[in-house]
């Protein structure tokens, strides 16, 4: 039924979409025109001052700004916002915070000294005040504005797209509505005839409706958003909004009509949900709380393995992967530290007095923040190196292997890696060639387990001896073997014999399931490198 | 048992129906005969409440029709499984769903109307159109999606046809009489209206002739209706 529905009313879903998302970005783009051209129209009746603030503590400034009687918070900006030619570059969440302040007069003004800069002790008092708050790293006064020019042109546009916006929107509002109704019509006619019950009738036009003002609100919701991002350019800041545009009585009323088109909406998709829970199973209580006890019972063992002291090499996993994201954030650090240089060199070149003082705070706060990324790197570099050792000693638990001696007194046949050269047999592969002198036995290199003892296809008869610390010792084309699986054995005890005739016997070595040299691992021998 | 008592309905410049008065007990069968315009259709629309008579009363079992609430006229039309001139069905649904929505608006479990709308499709001898999409559907196979969403219904106690055999050949016609004979032994009251005086496969039953609103005859048994055959224009 579900996809029923959705292959029948997708055309009208796109079209609902479609026509919020135009009539959106049309009124919203209206309205920012109009409110822009406002904003920088208004006469200033204050002094404005930016203050910049620490990301972590912006909060805090925030709140101390707005306990203030005197101040108002016109905007807030993150620097990279006013930097303009930097690009946005993360620094772990610590980019300052710029927040333009309007700071009302305390004496009794006339026309004239409205527009007229502060000067001497009010000024230096009230940037002292501001420096007093709590995060703030730098108070920069603004320029007064020029006096103001009328603008009629954006009155007239922004009215046009508005006009425009609404029209289509109330177009879009019938022609999808009818559509519906039009869609759902054999399903209502089935079902009237059918017998359905008089007050369930209408639960599948009501359900697309709800679909429909779904789609709907997202189309307004982005059309909000690419309205303001269309009509304000790159970089500048986001402070013209149709806020100021409406009066008091218009937002109440736009923002509850906003709450019943969201309420609304969510209110369907919640009836529509809960009937397909019902239609899956008569018993929706049992099904929660069947969930509820899944959940539950998942607890309790994710709870368990918490508990469980992790080994060494989780450890070392866990510091690796802080260390990547630390490595990330100093990167992205130095990439802001530059890039603030580059603004600093700019606002200089055109003597911004402004922006040069915005882009040196920025510039000492990125030295900060670079340096301790770097700390933080080292320490976590010595901690891995650590670990890495740490966990060395764990992969190889057991006594050293020691002594080593060779198995047999006769010479090399075939050194380690000539094995498939011309000439040289390929079965002695990630070994050796040993001669064995008539009669001699072979003997254990180390001591250890005998885990191997037997014919192997292709390597004739085998022993396998493993000397712990995940290292085995291979004896191969011997003419007898002399142990059983499970024996243990000493270094130089005679496990195979090579017969009466002069022959080569295969030597291998393998350490953590990889084949060594045999002759320099037994050149390695710890119980030497002692004496030595 | 359905009861037209005296019914009359007229429009404002011709009357439909003139005191017609027919009565078919539970469990027995009644096939409306007549020519076209005859006011089978209005009759049809009368027992299903989907009109008032100017006249008169209509009983169907315990409840007579006509100023009953619309919650009332639903739960009526829930005991009744009807097979329509042109079945109207949901171009976007499948057969089996649009088969399953005769239980769904009962508020039936999922479950129990797909099983029941299945053995209704087998019973029709459509299973195999399941899962088609009933837009795509040719005029003969919408009929029989009718014929199995009528029969999907297992507590109607009425079973309503008008012109089911319309579009179908003799051998399908057949058919369908033998189904809703099956029904009919089941105990369900079924009332037939078609042009043809007969209906094969149905079984004795009752006939009533409509002419121009009037009804000429009503009789009882099928050898009787044969003879008679000749008098329908």
């Amino acid at each position: 039924m579900a996809s029923a529905t959705w292959r029948r009313s997708r055309g009208t879903l796109l079209l609902a979409f479609a026509v919020a998302l135009a009539s959106g970005v049309l009124v919203t783009s209206g309205a920012t025109v109009i409110a822009r051209a406002r904003l920088q129209g208004a006469t200033p009746l204050q002094s404005h001052y930016y203050v910049v603030s620490r990301g972590p503590l912006a909060e805090a400034t925030r709140g101390g700004l707005t306990a203030h009687p005197e101040a108002s918070i016109v905007a807030e900006y993150g620097i990279d916002d006013l930097l303009g030619e930097t690009a946005v570059l993360r620094t772990g969440g610590e980019t300052l915070r710029v927040l333009e302040v309007r700071m009302a007069r305390r004496e009794a003004v006339g026309a004239a000294a409205d527009v007229a800069p502060l000067q001497g002790r009010d000024a230096a008092a009230e940037v002292a005040t501001l420096q007093s708050l709590e995060g703030v790293v730098d108070v920069i006064a603004l320029a007064p504005p020029t006096a103001p020019v009328p603008q009629t042109g954006p009155g007239v546009v922004g009215g046009g797209l508005i006009g425009v916006g609404c029209l289509l929107f109330a177009s879009g509002l019938v022609l999808t509505a009818s559509m519906a109704v039009r869609e759902s019509r054999d399903e209502l006619a089935v079902r009237y005839l059918l017998g359905a019950e008089p007050g369930s009738l209408w639960r599948p036009l009501g359900n697309q409706l709800g679909m429909f003002v779904l789609a709907g609100t997202l189309g307004a919701v982005l059309a909000t958003w690419l309205g303001a991002s269309l009509v304000l350019g790159r970089g500048e800041p986001p402070v013209a909004t149709a806020g100021p545009l409406l009066s008091p009585a218009s937002r109440a009323v736009l923002l509850a009509s906003a709450c019943a088109f969201v309420v609304g909406a969510v209110a369907s998709a919640v009836l529509a949900a809960r009937r397909a829970v019902l239609r899956i199973t008569d018993a929706p209580v049992e099904l929660i709380g069947l969930l509820v006890a899944c959940l539950l019972c998942a607890g309790s063992p994710a709870q368990a393995s918490y508990a469980v002291p992790p080994s060494d090499f989780q450890l070392l996993r866990g510091v690796g992967r802080e260390l990547a994201a630390c490595n990330r954030n100093r990167i992205d650090a130095e990439r802001t530290l530059a890039a603030t240089e580059i603004a600093a060199v700019h606002a200089h070149a055109r003597k911004n007095a402004i922006r040069f003082r915005l882009a040196n705070v920025q510039r000492d706060e990125s030295v900060r923040i670079v340096e301790n990324w770097r700390d933080t790197c080292a320490a976590l570099e010595m901690r891995r190196a650590e670990l890495r050792l740490l966990h060395g000693a764990s992969l190889f638990p057991g006594p050293p292997i020691a002594p080593r001696r060779p198995p047999v007194t006769g010479g090399m046949a075939i050194a380690w890696g000539e094995a498939g050269l011309p000439g040289r047999p390929h079965a002695f592969r990630n070994g050796v060639g040993l001669r064995v002198r008539p009669g001699e036995p072979i003997r254990a290199t180390a001591a250890g387990n005998v885990v191997y003892a037997g014919d192997l296809a292709g390597a004739g008869k085998v022993v396998v001896v493993s000397h712990g610390r995940r290292t085995f010792s291979v004896y191969g084309r011997v003419a007898e073997t002399l142990v059983v699986r499970g024996m243990q054995v000493e270094a130089g005890e005679p496990v195979a014999d090579g017969g009466d005739d002069p022959a080569v016997i295969y030597f291998s070595v393998r350490q953590r399931g990889k084949p060594v040299d045999p002759v320099a691992w037994l050149e390695d021998d710890p119980s030497l490198a002692g004496e030595g | 048992m359905v009861r037209f008592i005296h019914v009359a309905r007229a429009w404002p410049d011709r009357e439909v129906l003139v005191d017609v008065s027919l009565s078919v007990d539970s469990g027995d069968a009644l096939l409306i005969s007549g020519p076209r315009a005859a006011g089978k259709s209005t009759l049809v629309r009368l027992l299903l409440g989907l009109d008032t008579p100017t006249h008169g009363w209509i009983v169907v079992d315990d409840l007579v029709l006509g100023g009953s609430t619309p919650e009332v006229l639903a739960a009526h039309r829930r005991r009744i499984g009807c097979i329509a001139q042109q079945p109207l069905l949901v171009g976007d649904l499948t057969v089996e769903q649009n088969v399953a929505l005769a239980l769904d608006v009962s508020g039936a479990p999922t479950r129990q109307a797909e099983s029941a709308a299945n053995e209704a499709l087998e019973r029709a001898g459509i299973d195999t159109l399941r899962g088609r999409r009933a837009g795509t559907l040719s005029a003969v196979e919408r009929r029989w999606v009718g014929v199995a969403r009528a029969l999907a219904r297992p507590e109607a106690s009425l079973l309503l046809a008008d012109e089911p055999t319309a579009d179908l050949d003799a051998r399908d016609a057949r058919r369908l009489g033998a189904l809703l004979a099956e029904e009919r032994a089941a105990g369900k009251t079924i009332v037939v209206t078609s042009r043809e005086p007969s209906l094969a496969g149905l079984g004795t039953h009752r006939l009533a002739l409509l002419d121009a609103g009037r009804i000429t005859l009503e009789t009882a048994t099928q050898g009787r209706v044969r003879s008679l055959a000749g008098r329908i224009p």
